[in-house]
């Protein structure tokens, strides 16, 4: 079983001991009830009383005279969706025969269990589980601490303790693609060239030559010819991808990941998935996004820590938060040879804008639709499915527009979204073309 | 693709356990533990109201109406509100029982005072949709059955004291008093701490 290792720890003085509400009417009742049984002669009255005065001395008595402090651990300050994490709460010192409760308020996408978020502390511990249902950057509930001595007769807290903030990655949603790259030109990937060198994919088998490496040598061919011959294979190369991510738009009920998707959820699900299927094959990747404030910028890169940046910059998008943003930063100084994909569910006018811009400096672009489908088939609201129907048949207008220039417009439909588009642009590549002279 | 296997894995998703609660219009939501906390509450009132309804010989029947008050009062459990009616019930017993003597009910009240006590200050220490642990309620069990334990004796030397004229009550006043005044002085607080 591995270990506890708390990712975060936040902690706090839960400040002095106050009499409560319960110990003050046990003192009361206990000294007026004594009183007039001694002046009224109520013999009676004072057995009533006497368990009161009991509970008051006791709870007196038992006055914690320390000061307690409240620490609470995060298991995981990243999760992805769907992922449970632990929050450990402990009070130092641990003091006995003390009622503490814990509490966790409930916060969006944050899913407690138990579900009312209240946890008793058990000789000074208490163990809740949180799971995110929603990939994002937030902060967890605050965390407060209550104690409350013997017969509840003094209290501490409930104090808040200081915030703690947890990053949600986007689970990737399932993708692959077995048609090639375009353009590549790097010297890392997977995606076959047309040159001959290093790589995996066979090109022929030829004369052995000084140089060739032993392991290439094909022995039955050198057998029969009586001279030696070596398999020899195209050179390995990998393609720039650019990923431009709208945020414009958050279109439908936010369910998180047990619900049905938003149009941001399937935007930055299918940018997960497709960077960690670029990225796996070597191939260089830049991420964008327009719409969006306070997203860092993400350079060209590649590799796995790549892609656990590309999945921190997605978890960092907040929707609409800059609705004056054109596009311009984003689309500055892009690799020409790279093959721009443009996520976007199409409802907002810029990203159709920065589509055409994009085709137009000749760069290879792909619009993939993230619409969301259950938008318009969802049977419980009829009046908004017609809505969003006839939204989609003005958005035709645009899509056609975006088609007539060349640019390829494909819904996300997970694996080989992107297969037939991709092939399609490596014929178009390898075909005939008129050129200027 | 060391990275890539230490990103946290989604975990499917777990069914929380039924976790009973209830309603009262649009209030908060009450878990069964502090339901019964306010029901121990009003079992308590209600041995206390049947003990005094023995010891007095019977009352108005409007009494019997206030075992509902720590069910009317149940979100304010840790206000003054169980120390208004709890004054209300027992200056019911001083005015209702006869007075001079001693009733061997007053035992089985002071069990339902004691008993209600230790149920609404329970309920106070824990917010609605809380729930206490077998442990708790154990621990907050054997606090109100040692605190009860104190009656009896008190009880017992009151029974026997009660039918004999021992002309020892101005003793008995001073002794009375000065206890009084001695747990008073005890059960004071301390100036609550500056907050820094």
């Amino acid at each position: 079983m591995p270990a506890w290792r708390p990712r975060q720890v936040v902690t706090r003085r839960l400040g002095g001991w106050e009499p409560t509400a319960a110990h003050q009417r046990a003192v009361i009742l206990a000294a007026a009830g004594a009183i007039a049984a001694v002046l009224g002669r109520r013999a009676d009255l004072l057995v009533i009383v006497t368990p009161l005065v009991v509970a008051a001395v006791w709870g007196h008595l038992a006055r914690p005279r320390t000061e307690v402090t409240g620490t609470a651990r995060l298991g995981d300050t990243t999760l992805r969706e769907g992922a449970a994490t632990g929050l450990r709460v402990t009070t130092e010192p641990a003091l006995t025969d003390v009622h503490g409760v814990v509490t966790v308020a409930q916060a969006p996408w944050v899913e407690r269990k138990p579900s009312s978020g209240i946890v008793e502390l058990e000789d000074g511990v208490a163990a809740l589980g949180l799971r995110s249902t929603r990939w994002g950057r937030r902060r967890v509930g605050t965390v407060s601490i209550a104690l409350a001595s013997t017969w509840g007769a003094f209290r501490t807290g409930p104090v808040d303790l200081p915030d703690l903030e947890s990053a949600t990655l986007p689970v990737p949603a399932a993708f692959d693609a077995s048609a090639p790259t375009p353009h590549p030109r790097g010297i890392v990937g997977l995606n076959r060239s047309n040159r001959p060198g290093s790589g995996s994919e066979f090109n022929t088998i030829r004369p052995f030559h000084p140089g060739d490496r032993l392991r290439r040598i094909h022995w039955p061919i050198s057998m029969r010819t009586g001279a030696l011959h070596v398999t020899s294979t195209f050179t390995d190369e990998d393609a720039h991808l650019f990923l431009l991510v709208d945020c414009f738009s958050d279109l439908g009920p936010r369910e998180g990941i047990d619900g049905r998707p938003t149009s941001l959820d399937v935007t930055v699900r299918a940018a997960g998935a497709i960077s960690e299927h670029f990225l796996r094959s070597n191939d260089r990747l830049t991420l964008r996004t327009v719409g969006a404030a306070e997203v860092p910028v993400l350079g060209v890169g590649s590799g796995t820590n790549h892609l656990r940046r590309v999945l921190d910059t997605l978890a960092a998008i907040s929707p609409a938060t800059e609705r004056r943003d054109t596009g311009e930063q984003a689309v500055r100084g892009i690799d020409p040879m790279a093959l721009c994909l443009v996520l976007s569910p199409l409802i907002d006018p810029t990203m159709v804008g920065l589509a055409h811009r994009l085709a137009a400096r000749g760069m290879t672009v792909v619009v993939v639709d993230t619409f969301p489908e259950h938008l318009v088939t969802d049977p419980g609201n009829v009046y908004q499915s017609l809505a969003w129907r006839m939204r989609l048949l003005s958005r035709d207008a645009e899509v056609h527009s975006l088609r007539q220039r060349g640019v390829p417009v494909v819904p996300w439909r997970g694996p080989g979204s992107l297969d037939l588009v991709l092939r399609d642009i490596a014929r178009r590549a390898s075909a005939p073309r008129m050129a200027r002279r | 693709m060391g990275e890539l296997e230490a990103l946290p894995d989604a975990t499917p998703a777990v069914v929380p356990p039924v976790r009973r609660t209830l309603h009262f219009g649009a209030g908060p939501e009450w878990s069964l533990s502090q339901l019964g906390a306010t029901a121990a509450s009003m079992g308590g009132v209600l041995v206390y109201l049947a003990s005094l309804h023995l010891a007095a010989g019977g009352f108005d029947s409007l009494w019997w109406a206030l075992v509902l008050l720590p069910l009317l009062t149940m979100a304010w459990a840790g206000s003054a509100a169980p120390l208004v009616y709890w004054a209300l019930l027992l200056y019911g017993w001083f005015t209702l029982s006869p007075a001079g003597g001693f009733s061997w009910w007053s035992l089985p009240a002071a069990a339902g005072c004691i008993v209600a006590h230790a149920a609404t200050a329970l309920s106070a220490s824990s917010p609605p949709a809380g729930s206490f642990t077998a442990r708790t309620a154990g621990r907050w069990a054997r606090h109100t059955a040692v605190a009860l334990l104190a009656a009896v004796p008190v009880a017992v030397l009151a029974g026997v004291l009660s039918g004999l004229s021992l002309g020892i009550a101005p003793a008995a006043y001073v002794l009375g008093l000065g206890g009084v005044a001695v747990g008073l002085w005890l059960l004071r607080t301390s100036p609550p701490a500056q907050h820094e």
